[in-house]
């Protein structure tokens, strides 16, 4: 994290754009994995965490350093999502709460297990609510209040869409895949 | 018990998530980082060469104070602007006489002078 902190002070102060392109290997593996848990697709996941780290570099300045660079880096992400969704909705007049299937492309990860695949689609039928702040709490592990900061989200609605969330992917993972099954490879 | 370690087993399944891979994507954005900045560079050469070329075409700076006071001029400023049009009148004051251009070409080139100057001052004010 020192040298994170480094990173990000050389962008800020020098504009450095090797500075920033080690913050963007630092954090694209989570971001994009992020995204792709929303969107469901995964050249629409690139192009909007291209965005979000172009925009990242062009924001530096307004980064305070309060809270964690990463939770500052999925917020810009979420936005992205956020705005993505709404002009897909326009066009296409989608009024669907954006849950879909996912097809996992196992070549897009560094390395993914059968339960890490059963899970990725599981978490494609909840709704980007539940699925972002699942993401945030358990996989990247933020405090509900961090999460309720990110998402600009109440912190009971945090709560809630976890709690919601998690019991819904217990019934997808039982229903699927009986669950016992999947704890068996998870072991 | 069994829902508790079901969920308990549902937290440890989350807590690993698999991270998608690099391949390439990290280049693909510093090029895009560097198409950025070099845009904003051109747009403040293209401006500046276009300032020069106006200049040279007109014969000197000169011109360019007395094409905009003659600009400022075509527009009944209210009272706010009176003391730009007469700073601005001041400067070219001895030699707004001799001025061959018509008001629309003097208008036309002023326009064109406010809008490179803008672009320049623009890219070098704006972030990428």
């Amino acid at each position: 994290m020192k040298n994170e902190s480094v990173l990000i002070r050389r962008t800020i102060r020098h504009r450095g754009k090797a500075a920033f392109s080690a913050l963007v290997k630092m954090h694209q593996g989570k971001v994009r994995a992020f995204l792709v848990r929303l969107c469901k697709q995964y050249d629409v996941a690139d192009d909007l965490a291209q965005e979000t780290f172009i925009n990242a570099y062009r924001k530096m300045d307004s980064y305070k350093g309060s809270g964690s660079y990463s939770g500052w880096l999925y917020r810009i992400a979420y936005n992205c999502f956020l705005q993505h969704r709404r002009s897909v909705s326009r066009r296409l007049e989608v009024t669907d709460d954006y849950v879909g299937q996912l097809e996992v492309l196992t070549d897009r990860y560094d390395s993914i297990s059968t339960q890490q695949m059963d899970l990725e689609q599981a978490l494609a039928q909840l709704n980007p609510d539940e699925t972002a702040t699942i993401t945030l709490c358990h996989s990247f592990g933020f405090s509900h209040r961090e999460v309720s900061e990110i998402l600009k989200m109440p912190l009971g609605s945090v709560k809630s869409n976890i709690s919601r969330g998690k019991t819904r992917l217990r019934e997808i993972l039982t229903r699927e895949r009986p669950l016992a099954a999947v704890l068996e490879r998870a072991s | 018990m069994s829902d508790n370690l079901e969920f308990d087993a549902l937290d440890k399944m989350l807590a690993q998530p698999a991270l998608i891979a690099d391949r390439g994507f990290s280049e693909r954005v510093s090029g895009k980082l560097g198409k950025t900045i070099s845009m904003r560079s051109k747009v403040f050469v293209a401006a500046v060469i276009g300032w020069l070329a106006l200049i040279l075409s007109l014969g000197s700076p000169q011109a360019l104070y007395e094409d905009l006071s003659k600009l400022v001029m075509l527009f009944n400023f209210s009272a706010q602007f009176d003391f730009v049009s007469t700073q601005i009148g001041f400067l070219d004051y001895t030699t707004l006489q001799s001025i061959d251009y018509t008001t629309l070409q003097s208008s036309v080139i002023s326009l064109i002078v406010f809008a490179l100057s803008t672009a320049a001052v623009s890219s070098l004010l704006l972030r990428n």
